[in-house]
């Protein structure tokens, strides 16, 4: 174990970097999170670790790591429980049509090309212990993401939570997260499948089991957590406790059925009431501790994993093949989709544009692939810059696409009901 | 009825093709895997001094973080930067910052080994050279990789 002094220094450093880096870049109009996603890589061996290789390794020694790791995993595991949380099915309704077109357009588009890059980068940057289908299905998982938070983040910011394009682009990065994480929970099924604690069969018949038992049983428990809240008006610590409990043997069941805590975590929050109250008093419990804390950790323990020194000669032409794959695809994909099912092109322009975020989703899933050993190190560090370019180029793209001045002349549809979902990072 | 078109033409084909690359991508050959935590024996006969001199930590294990490749073979604070090609492993670093009073010309360290495999265990079978070193002779070494659950590639964090 670190000296208690080291991990202090760890965090106050981790902390200060992230605030500090997240306040300049809300100064140029971007999002605090992409400050603190950029703070982590800077104190990593891609910045910090060059200029100054003597203070990171002091800083950092590589044997203080995993108690660094172990605590932005518990971060993580209350991150996506928070992820989970704020989905609410409430968000589609009304608008099935165009949703289901333009989310599985998004999805699709960019999953076959990440599948098409596969071929290219498999015999180059991978190893015979990944199969093809396992490295296929993972870059195409990468690069179909969409960050909810953050996308929800910018769309409050630049004030189109109300409009049509708004409701229709947060419903459709909801549906994205769910089919993401089920894809991803495949990929790590396939992946893990040869030296699992569990057999293929039980792994995969455990897991249905186990989200059946979530969406049954223990939604139907948690229904009444809610029905106490709104009868007394408040959470008390035990069921505050009851809750941290249900998230972590959901997190601790999904890691052992040879999934990922991390789905475990997502699962505990998909399944808890999505009473607007209810889910708000959980939220405010639990978000800034998350988002001041633990996220930050996260960023940074992703950011010492990535060494930007491995991306070097021709690799920075694969990086460029990947940043426009990745944009391609998803651009592409939903402004397709969107146009078919009757958006204008600038409106469909821009919901490309804005499901084109990755951001910390991005992250999780690139973390997830290093630990189950599907990506390696350097196309690791390729999949974190181009996770950190597309969520950078949102707000100057969408503003190009959809200028304010057009704003106030949007269709204003979107339910009364519908309040801004707080970002992670707000 | 439209929609549904729309759904066929942008999902449902995409899907199709999907499985497609899936079927094509199963002819792909990949590097030969060697990422990992080794623990290395060298053969008494060869190893001297030199090998103790080149690493303040300890020498009888090595890491070796790899990407595709390309391979990045850690010993201690010794970082040697090499590839893959087949079943042969090649790394070197600068013998600069290991040169020693017995040994003041030393140009480069570099490791030179053969993957062998034998059921799930995988091991290297080589030797490190001192070159531009008279007075170290190549110290033959083998190295088991430690079996590990969950990959993390040989990366330090």
């Amino acid at each position: 174990m670190p000296s208690p002094l080291l991990l202090l220094a760890q965090v106050a450093a981790i902390l200060l970097c992230a605030r500090v880096l997240g306040r300049a870049l809300g100064l140029v109009g971007q999002p605090k999170v992409i400050g603190e996603m950029l703070a982590g890589i800077l104190l990593g061996p891609s910045l910090l670790g060059w200029l100054a290789p003597d203070v990171s390794t002091a800083l950092f020694p590589a044997a203080s790591l995993g108690f660094l790791n172990a605590l932005s995993q518990i971060g993580l595991l209350f991150f996506m429980f928070l992820v989970g949380l704020e989905l609410d099915p409430k968000l589609i309704r009304g608008r099935e049509h165009v949703v289901v077109i333009a989310s599985h357009a998004s999805i699709i588009a960019p999953f076959l090309l990440g599948a098409l890059l596969a071929l290219f980068l498999y015999p180059r940057l991978s190893d015979d212990d990944v199969t093809f289908t396992a490295f296929a299905l993972f870059m195409g998982a990468a690069l179909s993401v969409t960050a909810f938070p953050v996308l929800a983040r910018i769309l409050s910011e630049r004030g189109l939570t109300r409009t049509r394009l708004g409701a229709i682009a947060i419903a459709c990065a909801a549906v994205d997260d769910v089919t993401a994480w089920c894809i991803l929970a495949a990929v790590v099924l396939i992946a893990r499948s040869a030296d699992a604690p569990v057999s293929l069969p039980l792994m995969i018949g455990g897991s249905i089991l186990f989200v059946l038992l979530m969406l049954t049983v223990v939604r139907r428990a948690l229904a009444r957590l809610e029905t106490t809240y709104t009868k007394w008006g408040f959470l008390s610590q035990d069921r505050i406790a009851a809750v941290v409990f249900m998230v972590l043997v959901s997190g601790w069941i999904t890691e052992r059925l040879g999934v990922h805590a991390v789905f475990g975590a997502f699962l505990a929050g998909a399944v808890m009431p999505k009473g607007e109250s209810f889910v708000r008093a959980f939220r405010d419990r639990f978000e800034d501790v998350m988002v001041v804390l633990f996220l930050p950790l996260f960023f940074a323990f992703t950011g010492l994993r990535t060494s930007v020194a491995l991306i070097s000669g021709d690799l920075w032409m694969y990086m460029a093949l990947v940043l426009f794959v990745a944009v391609a695809g998803k651009v592409g994909g939903s402004a397709l989709a969107a146009r078919a099912s009757g958006m204008s092109w600038r409106e469909s322009l821009a919901l490309g544009a804005l499901m084109n975020t990755r951001g910390l989703m991005g992250f999780v899933i690139l973390n997830v692939g290093l630990d189950i050993g599907v990506i390696s190190p350097a196309l690791f560090a390729m999949l974190v810059l181009m996770a950190l370019a597309t969520t950078i180029m949102t707000t100057p793209l969408l503003k190009w696409i959809y200028p304010p001045r057009l704003l106030v002349h949007s269709e204003r549809t979107a339910p009364a009901e519908m309040a801004p979902v707080r970002a992670a990072q707000s | 009825m439209r929609s549904a078109l729309w759904y066929l033409l942008l999902v449902g084909m995409p899907v199709l093709a999907l499985m497609g690359v899936l079927r094509l991508g199963q002819g792909l050959d990949a590097p030969r895997a060697v990422h990992g935590l080794y623990a290395v024996t060298y053969d008494s006969a060869t190893s001297g001094p030199c090998i103790a001199n080149l690493t303040s930590a300890q020498p009888n294990e090595l890491t070796v973080a790899q990407s595709g490749t390309r391979l990045d073979v850690r010993v201690g604070d010794l970082l040697l930067v090499g590839a893959i090609a087949g079943d042969s492993v090649y790394a070197a670093a600068p013998g600069k910052a290991f040169r020693t009073a017995s040994c003041e010309t030393l140009d480069s360290v570099a490791v030179t080994a053969v993957v062998v495999r034998t059921g799930s265990e995988r091991a290297l079978v080589g030797q490190v050279m001192f070159r531009g070193c008279a007075t170290c002779a190549p110290a033959r070494f083998r190295a088991l990789r430690v079996p590990e659950r969950s990959s993390n590639r040989g990366l330090d964090a």
